[in-house]
This record gives structure tokens, sequence and C-alpha cells, in this order.
């Protein structure tokens, strides 16, 4: 189905709906109370006006240009308007839009947008539109000449002719002459068009370089050289057999999700901070980087990744899908990578903003299309109008914000308990939950009628109707941190509980509460950990309950008795030997105030006591039951209920505000304060011939929209034309280092053109063939001989192709940072293997910390093994970078980056030379080597080996073993400081850091 | 070496360079087309991205000739209170303690009025100008006919954090890169042996923020600030290791280089491999020229004592201002200074006790300021040096607790000088009311600022580029921004 959309071209802004009463900025209160001088002399004053347009508005607005469709060149064009209409409100002068904008209050809609018109310009307009705007016919009133910017129309027709927007087919695989080139047709396609342009191919790489390019290219790391000479002797052997043995190692290597994962997290800005001034850190977010990792070590494939972390909660819990599982909220954690202010100046415009961040990031990582041009204005160059835009951000628009809906300052309200993916013989608290609830069916039949034993119950903390225990209190608002176990409540009054007004129903009223809030604090301490607790409460309308920092519960509604809550194992878990704090804050906005609360050891009458009261049964009561052979099977209970359960805590996701999305407006110029037109969910215009998102579902009771979800599903189906081309070409950009289309973050006219349209549109089709599966496509991509071919150019390629556009050979490549760090770590034996959890802290030099503006807190120490761990287990602080990886070009992850911008410049050679970093690396390579052979030469020998992944020439090595002679005899260095140079060298070498 | 690498629109490099000298003197000449810059820079480091600043020439930016050619910045982080230090409002005096409607937006939100506090020194004339400096700078009242005073400032954020960015970035967003990257990205550096952009932060620690400050932002990595320290090892990593001292590390970067260069002939005289072959004599010769560039003892006693370096108070401070002007002598584009760093009263936030707040600040900086401006035009440096002094935003006329002197934050009216570079001397634009409270006259927003500075480097703020995501993205926004004509020379 095709469609046509007819938009109007240029004329996109939408001006603000206006609020009354706003008072410009600029003025004193003075220029507001005067009395409003008419128009007296409208020549002369009319002069005057027509002096400040013509200065001040008319080159943008009739001259030069005609933004937003506003254009003063006469009176005919003025009266007509902007996008929005009339800029005089006739009806109701005072609040005409030309007047909010020159009064810059609103600094998203101030003009001129050079700087404010000066205070006796200001009066005049002020006046001039205050008497109406009277524009002159004729000759006088006109400006400029109005047929110069006719309002234009512009079609377009949605089946644009730009080539990622075509549908997707499978080209026809081209026939080359040079035959060998035929096998493969990812070859016959390079090779076609290098017919086209009068190259020849280069000839293969050698077997050395092969496997040290296959390896850094999907473990990121050097190979051994015992891997390189088995490789090496086995190609010899069998050529092809190899490679693909090969391949599949490396695809099998877990180290293969790491360092493609690092791909994927440039792609989507991933930091473990927020940026601004606290710079708090993401809680838990390492979980999101670890569940990529674990996505592509697993094969996921690619239309499962892109959904799952889109809407893997929709998944989970709207459409029910059977794979999808708590792994798939962690996923979501990708709503949470973004900068996020603490402190905004502009709460409302900092929300929008935080949105946009996701939507442009969307648009860019799924789509390749730079929507965030469209934010503010029709795009300048592709067809995305700014309400496809906004049409596009109503997708998200329901997403609560990072800082939650209240103003807490650590992503509250916005994480979620979710368990890791339980390893072998592991369950799940639900799973396991399951299980035992099935066992208990089978109890409770006869369970039910036992009597409870003698159960061991003691009272932690009485409430009042035994006592009640000395609680700390505080009437209103309560401070920041008040549930916190160190907060200091020393200032607060101290009273026995409960507290409330008396004759409120099942009350045991100790001290008088009469106000609307109330948060009470109380210590306990233990001298064991209990199996079970219970807390029982008393509440008003509601109530947050914390123990040591644990939000236990979150009561709704007033009760009018103690209810019990059995502690559940998170709680449970916070409990310790020693000092306890239990801090509840309750409201009550009408009077019968009541709030009391306490806890004693034991369990209710719930999971696990059918089994307590089975096995502490005697069996005389058990047969009076008839149930004498249920013992075993409340064994089974119990050592269900000792296995190490894959503990839910607490992860970043994504969190909606229920079921019904609020209105998206169109935003005039961006700003959250200018709303315009009211839009529904939609893809751009452009993408629509394909279908539309399927947003009919309803979710009776949900606590999302479904709409990511329906996005999602387009993005992978209807959409799949544009998504499986973005990830294709992406996949080509990091096995050869550039993308086919080399804007991999823009396939639209500011983007540049692909060198091999149809190869991307080949390969975007077997990446859906293949069940978006990326590793078959690594194997796809690696076994075609263009992988193989050898980068270094002939001299007619070098001459007529220095940058390789055609692919007559493959480009040598730079190690990114974290590879680079990586491959020191590896060959100077200092790499610590470990995989996922929290990040680790290198150490980082002190002038460094000083940058911060809190130096001691700015930073974590690891141990020396976790601060030896892979780069991409580093933590990612937004102010505060390790040099090493920032200096070589790991990008900024404050905005997508599709394509890295490799630099070199002296200070990148100051760290590679003189860090600490380096030198103690240089200095285990030393020790490493030398321990490992029994002479200098062989040392050389092998630390030349493990740096290139080549067997060091004859001439190298002499070479270098009287250079270590040399700093021996002449600068007094013994064998193992000669070498630790000699190290160092290697590491600075170009051979190190380049890969043919 | 073949390829089109070494062709710049079609010129050999030679060609290019010649070419490039037409109208300019040799010093900037030899900065804006430094060989290393060019072959640095001309093409992404891997050799196959594109890379932006392919085959740009330098001079593109340059619209006009320069009046600038170097930046100073002194970054008053914090904060200083415009009604204290420059803008004199004599009828704020007598209001102290009333309470009155006055609208303020600081940190405590917004509020509809609040207690005076009355400036807390005298102010008195000074100069040919005659104009009223508070008593907060002896010394720098002295200078003041070389300075242009802009009353009328105003930011987007009363929040330090996203303050810092809009001076620093023109944003309050994060993500943009930060003027000094900027004006070397227009640019290009002229000492191939230092950095192009360097920042010195205080004693007791950086701005929040940290390098989000100077940073370069969606740029290149090569555009970011420098930090250089007055004290210890200048530049992070800059000192040889101890085992590489005594001629090890010369021995090692010559063996590097034939290593490199044997590597680097087996693969067709790829660029960027000749390229990083060239850093590390760079990094080496840095290594000398950067503790040269530092190194205040060669400077007379008068010199030091002019900036208040044999003074405690003023030592700190003092050194930085004289490292800065040695480094713009030595061709560093642009050098931003920061007085105060970290929290509360290390820095200008005079939240607590005004008094005690900036005349610490004050006293430490006004000696060295003072001495930085006179130097500089001893030297006839100060022509071509813009100094710039302020902090992210002001303060307000009103307290912000029941008691004490402390002011809360302030974007809607504040003030900063210009001097030097292209300004006039001697002049004060702008307004604020009455109170001080709000800019009202010939207002400009931080972006105003922007455009001066880029202006009076030789070039049009609205035509300074980076493309990037789609978007001509510009220092000055997408709304453009005019210099402030007024101060200009």
């Amino acid at each position: 189905m095709r469609m046509r959309a007819e938009l109007v071209w240029g004329l996109g802004l939408t001006l603000p709906a206006l609020a009354l009463g706003l008072l410009g900025v600029g003025q004193s209160p003075e220029s507001l109370v005067a009395a409003p001088i008419s128009f007296t002399q409208p020549d002369s004053d009319w002069k005057a006006v027509r002096q400040v347009i013509e200065d001040r508005c008319l080159e943008c607005h009739g001259g030069h240009d005609r933004e937003s469709g506003l254009s003063f060149a006469d009176r005919t064009t003025f009266t007509l308007g902007g996008a929005r209409g009339p800029v005089v409100e006739a009806e109701n002068l005072e609040v005409s839009r030309l007047l909010h904008v020159i009064g810059y209050s609103d600094p998203n809609l101030a003009m001129p947008p050079a700087g404010q018109l000066p205070e006796d310009e200001y009066k005049l307009l002020e006046e001039w539109i205050l008497a109406g705007a009277p524009w002159p016919e004729g000759e006088a009133g006109v400006l400029a000449d109005a047929s110069r910017h006719p309002i234009k129309r512009r079609t377009i027709d949605t089946d644009s002719e730009w080539w990622a927007y075509q549908p997707l087919t499978k080209p026809e695989v081209p026939s080359v002459a040079d035959s060998v080139w035929n096998a493969h047709p990812i070859d016959a396609f390079v090779r076609a068009k290098l017919e086209d342009k009068g190259f020849a191919p280069v000839g293969l790489a050698t077997p050395e370089e092969l496997i040290r390019r296959a390896t850094f290219d999907l473990i990121g790391l050097p190979p051994t050289p015992e891997e390189v000479r088995e490789f090496s002797a086995a190609y010899e052997e069998d050529a092809d057999g190899a490679w693909s043995a090969l391949i599949e190692r490396l695809l099998a290597s877990p180290s293969y999700g790491e360092n493609w994962a690092r791909h994927w997290l440039d792609q989507v800005r991933f930091a473990e901070t927020n940026g601004y001034e606290t710079d708090g850190k993401k809680t838990n977010i390492w979980r999101y980087r670890d569940w990529v990792i674990r996505a592509f070590n697993d094969d996921m494939p690619y239309d499962r990744f892109l959904m799952e972390q889109l809407a893997g909660d929709e998944l989970l819990e709207l459409a029910r899908d059977p794979d999808a599982s708590e792994a798939s909220l962690i996923a979501t954690g990708y709503y949470r990578l973004g900068v996020w202010d603490d402190g905004p100046a502009d709460a409302v415009q900092a929300k929008a903003d935080e949105l946009a961040d996701i939507v442009d990031t969307t648009g860019q990582v799924a789509l390749g299309m730079t929507l965030g041009c469209a934010r503010c204005h029709d795009h300048k160059a592709d067809p995305i109008t700014q309400k496809d835009y906004y049409a596009f951000t109503a997708f998200f628009n329901n997403i609560v914000g990072f800082g939650g809906e209240g103003d807490t300052k650590s992503g509250g309200g916005t994480t979620r308990l979710v368990a890791d993916e339980p390893t072998e013989g592991q369950y799940t608290k639900d799973e396991l939950e399951i299980r035992i609830d099935k066992l208990r069916s089978t109890l409770s039949a006869y369970a039910s009628q036992l009597a409870w034993p003698e159960a061991p119950s003691e009272t932690i903390l009485p409430d009042a109707r035994a006592g009640g225990a000395t609680w700390k209190y505080h009437e209103g608002e309560p401070p920041a941190d008040w549930h916190l176990q160190a907060f200091d409540d020393a200032e607060w009054k101290e009273a026995r509980g409960g507290f409330g007004t008396k004759g409120t129903p099942g009350a045991v009223v100790e001290t008088q509460w009469k106000s609307e809030q109330i948060t009470i604090r109380a210590d306990f301490v233990l001298e064991a950990i209990p199996d079970g607790a219970i807390l029982s409460i008393h509440h008003d309308e509601g109530a947050e309950v914390f123990i040591n920092n644990i939000h236990v519960a979150s009561l709704d509604g007033y009760t009018t008795q103690y209810t019990d809550i059995q502690l559940d194992r998170q709680a449970m878990n916070a409990l310790v030997v020693g000092s306890n704090t239990i801090a509840i804050t309750c409201t009550q906005t009408i009077g019968g105030q009541y709030i009391d609360a306490g806890l004693r050891s034991g369990w209710l009458d719930r999971i696990g006591s059918y089994a307590d009261r089975v096995s502490l049964a005697s069996d005389e009561q058990l047969e009076a039951v008839g149930g004498l052979d249920l013992k075993p099977t409340a064994r089974e209970i119990e050592r269900l209920r000792s296995l190490p359960v894959a503990e839910p805590y607490e992860a970043l996701v994504v969190v909606e505000r229920g079921n019904k999305a609020p209105e998206q407006h169109v935003l005039g110029r961006g700003s959250a304060h200018a709303p315009g037109d009211v839009v529904a969910p939609a893809v751009p215009a452009v993408l629509r011939w394909a279908g539309e998102p399927d947003l009919s579902g309803t979710w009776y009771g949900a606590n999302t929209t479904g709409r990511r979800l329906a996005l999602a599903k387009w993005l992978v189906n209807e959409g799949s034309f544009v998504t499986a081309r973005v990830m294709a070409n992406r996949l080509w950009q990091f096995h050869f280092g550039r993308g086919l289309c080399r804007s991999s973050g823009d396939f639209g006219r500011f983007g540049m053109l692909p060198t091999h349209p149809e190869l991307i549109d080949y390969l975007a089709v077997r990446l859906i063939e293949n069940g978006w599966s990326m590793k078959a496509m690594h194997r796809e991509i690696m076994m075609s001989r263009f992988y193989r071919t050898s980068s270094v150019p002939s001299e007619d390629l070098a001459s007529r192709d220095g940058n390789n556009e055609w692919y007559g050979r493959t480009d040598v490549r730079r190690l990114t940072a974290e590879q680079y760090r990586d491959a020191v770590l590896t060959v100077s034996g200092l790499r610590t293997d470990t995989m996922y959890g929290p990040s680790v802290y290198p150490p980082m030099p002190r002038e460094v910390l000083e940058t911060s503006s809190r130096p001691d807190q700015a930073w974590g120490t690891s141990t020396q093994e976790d601060a030896t761990r892979r780069s991409v287990y580093v933590f990612t602080k937004r102010s505060l970078r390790v040099p090493i990886l920032e200096n070589l070009d790991q990008p900024s992850p404050d905005t997508p980056c599709p394509v890295r911008f490799p630099t070199n410049v002296p200070t990148q050679a100051l760290i590679t030379l003189n860090s600490d970093f380096m030198n103690d690396a240089a200095d285990a390579f030393a020790g490493r080597v030398l321990g490992e052979t029994s002479s200098l030469e062989e040392a050389i020998g092998a630390a030349i080996e493990l740096a290139f992944s080549r067997e060091a020439t004859d001439d190298e090595r002499s070479a270098l073993v009287n250079f270590a002679q040399e700093l021996m005899d002449e600068n007094d260095l013994d064998e193992r400081g000669a070498m630790q140079v000699c190290c160092l060298m290697l590491m600075n070498t170009n051979e190190f850091m380049w890969v043919d | 070496m073949s390829g089109h690498n070494e062709h710049f629109c079609g010129r050999t490099r030679r060609e290019f360079l010649w070419e490039a000298a037409g109208g300019f003197t040799s010093v900037a000449l030899a900065g804006m087309l430094g060989t290393s810059w060019l072959a640095g820079q001309a093409r992404a480091a891997d050799g196959v991205s594109a890379n932006p600043l392919a085959g740009v020439d330098p001079r593109r930016f340059l619209t006009h000739a320069p009046k600038a050619k170097s930046v100073i910045f002194l970054f008053m982080y914090g904060g200083p209170s415009q009604v204290d230090t420059f803008d004199y409002k004599p009828d704020l005096y007598k209001h102290d303690g009333k309470t009155i409607d006055v609208p303020t937006f600081g940190r405590q939100g917004k509020r509809a009025g609040g207690r005076v506090v009355g400036p807390k020194w005298k102010f008195r004339p000074y100069g040919e100008c005659g104009k009223m400096v508070s008593d907060l700078f002896p010394h720098l009242g002295q200078c003041v006919d070389d300075i242009a005073f802009i009353h009328s400032m105003y930011a987007e954020s009363p929040v330090h954090g996203s303050a810092l960015l809009n001076m620093n970035t023109g944003r309050i967003i994060s993500g943009h890169p930060s003027l000094g990257s900027w004006v070397n990205y227009g640019l290009g550096s002229v000492n191939e042996n230092l950095p192009g952009y360097v920042v010195m932060l205080d004693e007791t620690g950086g701005p929040i923020n940290g390098a989000k400050n100077w940073t370069s932002g969606f740029m290149p990595a090569s555009h970011q600030g420098v930090q250089l320290r007055s004290e210890g090892v200048p530049i992070l990593d800059l000192n040889t290791p101890e085992h590489l001292q005594n001629g090890v590390q010369r021995k090692l970067l010559d063996r590097l280089r034939l290593m490199n260069e044997s590597h680097a002939a087996k693969r067709g005289g790829n660029h960027e491999l000749h390229s990083r072959i060239n850093q590390f004599e760079l990094a080496y010769r840095m290594q000398s020229a950067a503790p040269e560039a530092v190194e205040l003892e060669k400077e007379s006693k008068e010199t030091l004592e002019l900036y208040g370096i044999d003074r405690s108070e003023t030592h700190n401070f003092g050194k930085k201002c004289l490292m800065a002007r040695r480094l713009v002598e030595r061709g560093v584009r642009f050098i931003q200074v920061y007085s105060g760093g970290g929290h509360n009263d290390d820095n200008w936030d005079a939240h607590g006790d005004l008094v005690l707040n900036h005349t610490r600040h004050a006293g430490r900086t006004d000696r060295p300021v003072a001495g930085l401006l006179k130097d500089l035009k001893q030297r006839g440096l100060l022509d071509e040096t813009l100094v710039v002094w302020g902090g992210e935003f002001g303060r307000q006329p009103t307290a912000e607790y029941a008691s004490g002197t402390g002011r809360d934050h302030n974007s809607w009216g504040f003030t900063m000088w210009m001097a030097g570079g292209g300004v006039k001397g001697g002049i004060s634009i702008g307004q604020t009311d009455e109170l001080g409270a709000k800019a009202v006259q010939d207002r400009f927003h931080v972006k105003n600022l922007h455009a001066t500075i880029l202006h009076l480097m030789g070039m049009d703020p609205n035509g300074l580029t980076y493309f990037f995501n789609g978007l001509d993205e510009s220092l000055v926004g997408v709304e453009g921004a005019e210099p402030i004509r007024q101060i200009l020379a």
C-alpha cells in the first residue's frame, strides 16, 4: 500500500498557546503600569515601527527567509501571520503572540533570537501592537517583495525514492569474470563494484594476519602465540576448514560478548552516572551492560535484542511472551542510560529534554534517522516533519522520568526488584515459590487440620497492645533521607507508640498525633536473626515502612485493627545482628489518626508453615488427619527453602504511569512551554507505507500502555526494511572499520550515500533470513574471500583509491581504546578474566581526581585483581573518565556514538609512554617473558611474539637484544629493567596498536 | 607517500601552506597550519572513518582579521555577587534589612521577595572613566580604563551544574563542546609543542561537573581542554618515569621510530601510521616545552610581586595568572583559570556569610588579576589577548536565609567584564534594575558573550559550525547570536 501525505513544508513552527499574565522579563514594573500611548500620529509612528521591523525582524521573516511562515513583507503577509495563524490577536491584543515573543519571558520563544530589543524599541512595538498593529496599505506598508517567499507546499511522496526507505528485496547476486569471487555472494558484490571501477583486488592476507584480525575482530583480544602456531599449521593443511574452525571457536568464546557489547554500548550512550551537578550513580545499571554481553554471547536474535530493550516489560507482562523473563526487564534499562539533571532550572523542560534524548537515541539506533533534527522544526533535509517527531515521541511519553514522579534524586520510582537469571540448579524466587506451592497444596488439606505446634515467637519490638515501643517522631513532611538507617534523628522528639487520636477503632493511643503526617523511627537490637519475622501494623491512609533502608511495605487505605505482615526474604536479609532501624511515615488528611507497629519472630500461616506443622507433628497427630506419609513432602519443601535463590534486587528499568498515556503535543521550537497540536503515536510518514504499529491492544488493569511494544514489533516486522538495513550496515562497520554507508547513524540525506547499496540490501535480507542471528552474519561475512584479503594496497589502489572506497583490500584498523588497554593487560599477563557484575575502578591518578569537585569521593577503589579486568567492566562516570580510555577516543557517553572518531595527538603518546599503568604493565610483561624463557634473546623473541602475534624475525630479535644490551651497558639498567623498556616500546609500536 | 591524503582541495600540502600564508603573519601561519596539526587532523586516525575535518581549510572559519590571538578566561566559579563587586547600586544600601517584593530565582526556587542585604562594601571611583568599584578590588580598580564591564548578562540556569555547562558550552544540556574546543577547532593550534586549550583549576578541587566543563563533547577528543597544574607535574603523565630518565626514553623513542617506520613502509604509506610516529616526537618535545612554559624561576622579582606570588594569600592564583601570560606568549589559544573549586565557601558560592566568602576570594584574586592586566599591557600583549572575567551567574540582592548575609544564585542578571584583545576600555554597558536583581537594559545572553569572543578571534559566531548528527552545530546555537558590539573597539 502506498500513501501520499501532503505536508506544508517549512511551516512547521508551532507557536505557543499563550499563557495569560506573562510579563516580559526585560520590562521593569514601571513600563507595565505606564498608561498606553495611543497611536496619535500614524505616519511618523509607523515610520519608527517600520524601522524596528526592518532592523530586527525582516531578514528572517520576509527578507532573506520566511522562517516559520511569517513574513513582514507587506500588509497581506503580515495579516496572514505565521504557521500558527495571525501573530496579533485582534480580540485580545494583550495576548498577541508577537508581543509575547518580543517580551523575552520564555527563552525558547524569544525574538529576535540575537538578543532582546532595546527598551525603547520594545515599548514602541508594544504600543503599536496594543493599538491593534495598524499596517498601512500601499507603498508605505511594503517592506519587501512578498512574492519572494510564496507559501510553499511540498508534497512528500511517502514512497520516497531515497535508498534507505525503499522496500527491501534481495538483490540479484552479480556474476563476475574473476570466478574465484563468485563463490560467495558478498565477494561477488564487492568484486563487481571493483570491476566497474577498473580495480583489481589484492591477494589474501597471511595466516598470522588472519588470526590476529579475526581474534581482535570477534573477541577484542590478541591471539596467543600457541593459537597462532596451531592455526597457521592447520591453515596450511586445510585453509577453509581451519578458518571456519577458528571463527567457531571465537564465536563460542565468552569474550566475544564482551567485545561486541562495547559496540552496542556506544550506540546507546551507556554510562553509569547521570551527569550534571551531583553526577549520581545509576543504581546497578551494570546489569544492563551484563544483559547486553549475555545477549551477544547467547546469540539473541537482533529483532529480539531490540524488542527486549524497547519493551521487555511489555513482552513479559502484557504479551506474556513465553520467551520473556525477568531479564527482559533489565533490558529496559535502555531507557535509563541518558544524562539526567537532578536540579534542573526548568523542571518541565528538563522532562521534555529527557524524553527527547530517548526519542533521538531510538531514532538513530533503530532507524538510522536523525529524528532530533525535527524536534524544533521540520527536518531540513529528510522527509520528517515536526509532527512526525512528536508522533514518534508519543510512543514514549508515558514513561516515568528518571527521577520518578516525585523529586527523588536516585532514580527512585524507576527501579524494580529483578532476579538475575538463575544458574543451573538454582531457581528464581518466583519459580521456587511455584514449586513449593505445588507441594504445599498436597499438604494443606491435612496440615490445616493439624494444631499449630508451639511456634517459637518472640517479641522483637512491642506494639502498643504489648506496652508499645519508644519511637522518635516528626510531624509534617519528613526530611529527605528520613527512611535511611544513617539518618540522624537525634533532634526528633521521643514518645511511646501508638500515635493517634482517641476513639480511632482498634487504637491504643499512647501519644497524641493530630496532624496530617507523622514519621516515626525506632531502633531494635537482634542477638540472632530469626527464621521469620512478622510486622504488626495499624495505620492510616497511607504508610511506608522501611527496615534498615529496605522498603518493606507500602500500605494504602486505613485499617481498623492491627494486621500482621510476614516479612519477605528481602526484608529478612536486611536484618542484622546488632542494631536495626525501622522507619515509618504515615499520612492522614482527616481526623481519626493512628499509627503503630511492632515486630515479632515467627511465621504466619503462609509459605513454610504447613511444612513446619507437618515436620513438628507427631506420627499420631499425622495419622489422626490421615497424612502419615507427608513427612517426605515436608522435607522436600524444607530442602527447596534452603536452596540458594536468585534473589531479586534493584535494577533500573522502564516504568510507565499506567495504561493511559498523556496527550502528546507538538512543541513549538521544542519548548515544553509551547504545546501545539495533539498528535497520536505513529512512525514517520515516510515509513508508513509498510504498515503502521498495531495500537489496538487493550490492556485492562495494566501498568503500561503497550505503545512501546507496538513500536518494537513494528520495527522488526513492518519496519524491518529499515531496521535490518541499519543493523546489517552496522555489522559490516564493526568488521571492516566503516559501514557500507559510512554514516551508520544517519541514513538520511545529511548522511553519506552507501558505496554498495545492493550489498547493504543483500546483507539486510540475509540478516532476516538468518532469523536475525548476529553470529550467523559474522560467519557469512568472515567466510567471504574479501574478509580474508590483505590490507596492503597495490600500487594502483594506493594511487587511485587511497581511501579504499571500493574495497580493493581491507583496511588496517587501530585498536579501540578498550581493545588497546585489554591487549596491554593480556600480553603482560595481568588481565583478570572475571566476567559480569558491578563495575571496577582502576587506579585513577591523583591529578585527575583533583579535577572533580569532591576529589575524595569521586572514584572508588578496586582490588588489584578487579582493576585489571577488561575495559568493558570499568566504571563509566560521565564527569570523570579513565585517562587512557578517554584519550584513545572512547566516546563521550552523553550522545549516541555511531562511529568513533580516532584522533592522533601527543597527549596520547604521553600516556602510553609515561603512565603508571603502562609502565607497571611493561614491568609485568618483562617479568613474564623472562620467567618463561631462559635467555634474554628468547625473552625478547617471546615478547615480540606476544605483542605482534607472529614470530620475531632474526633481525628484529637481534636488533632488540642489542638495544637491551646497550641499555644495560650505558644506562645502568639490569636485565629486568632493560626488558621493561623493550616491552614498553613494543606496546607503543604501531604494529601492536594496529590490526592488518 | 602517495594517495590523495597529501592533497588539500586538490593542492599539495606545500602549495596549500604557501597559499594560506597570504594575508597573515608568519606566526599565525605556523600556528594555524602547523604540520602536525594537518597531519593529525586531516584524516581520521584509523584511515577509514569519515573525518569531518578532512580537507578542511582552517582559514575557512576566519572571516575577518582577528583582534585577539588568545583568550584568558578567569572563571569565578560559584558566582560572584554583582552588587558587591562592580554593579554599583547606591540605593540598595539603605534598603538593608527591609523586606521588599522582588522576584528571584535561585537554588531555593522562585521567590516573590525577601530581605534585602545591602552591599557589604563601599564603592569608589577609579581611573579616568570614574568607574565605581567596590573595595573588594582595590588593585583591579586601577585597571578599569582597560576594562569593558557588561552589567546585563543573563544565563539559562540558576543551578551550578547546568549553569557551568551554559557558560562553558553554551547549553544547559550536556554533550556539547566547550568554548575552548570551538576556538581550537576553528583556528587550530599555534604551538605544536603545547596543547592549544589549557585549564588551570583551583587548589581546592575542580568545579562541579569536573571535566565536563572543558569537554570537547561530540568533537574529537583532541579538542578537549588539557589540565595544567601549577604545582608538581604540569600535565598528566608529562614526567618521564625514573627508569626512563637519563636518555633511556630517547633511546626508546629512536628504537620505536625505527620499528614504526619499517612497519609503515610495508603498508603502502598509510598516513595515519606516519602521523602517530610524529606524535611521539611531539610528546617528547612537550615534555620539555610544557615545564618551560610554566617555569617561573626566570621571572623577575618585580613580576612575581606584581602578581602577588610573594604573598601567601595570592600566591596560588598569582602563579596561575603568570603561567597564563607565559602560555599566551607561547601561542596557547585558550586558557581558562578557575578561582574557587569544590563546594560551598571554597568558591564564590556565598550562601552563608557573604563577607567572609567574598573577602576570601576577592582577596586571593584582586592583586593577581590586576597584575595580569598590567603585565600584559606593559609587554604589549594586552592588545592581542582577550581577558574575560566572570562566574556562571551572579547573586541575588536579597538574603537566602532568615538571618545572615548569604545570597542565593541569580542567573537573571549579573556582571562580567572583558579587557584587551579588541575590547574598548573604560566603559560599562547594560544595566540591571535598581536592586541589581535582573538585567533590564541591553540584556546579553551567555551566547552573546560567546559570540563576542569568537568575533574578536576573527570568526563569525554563526558560521563556526561542526556537523554532527544531522545538524550544523554551533556554539551559539541554531538561532545564532550577535557579538556585543558596544564593547568592540
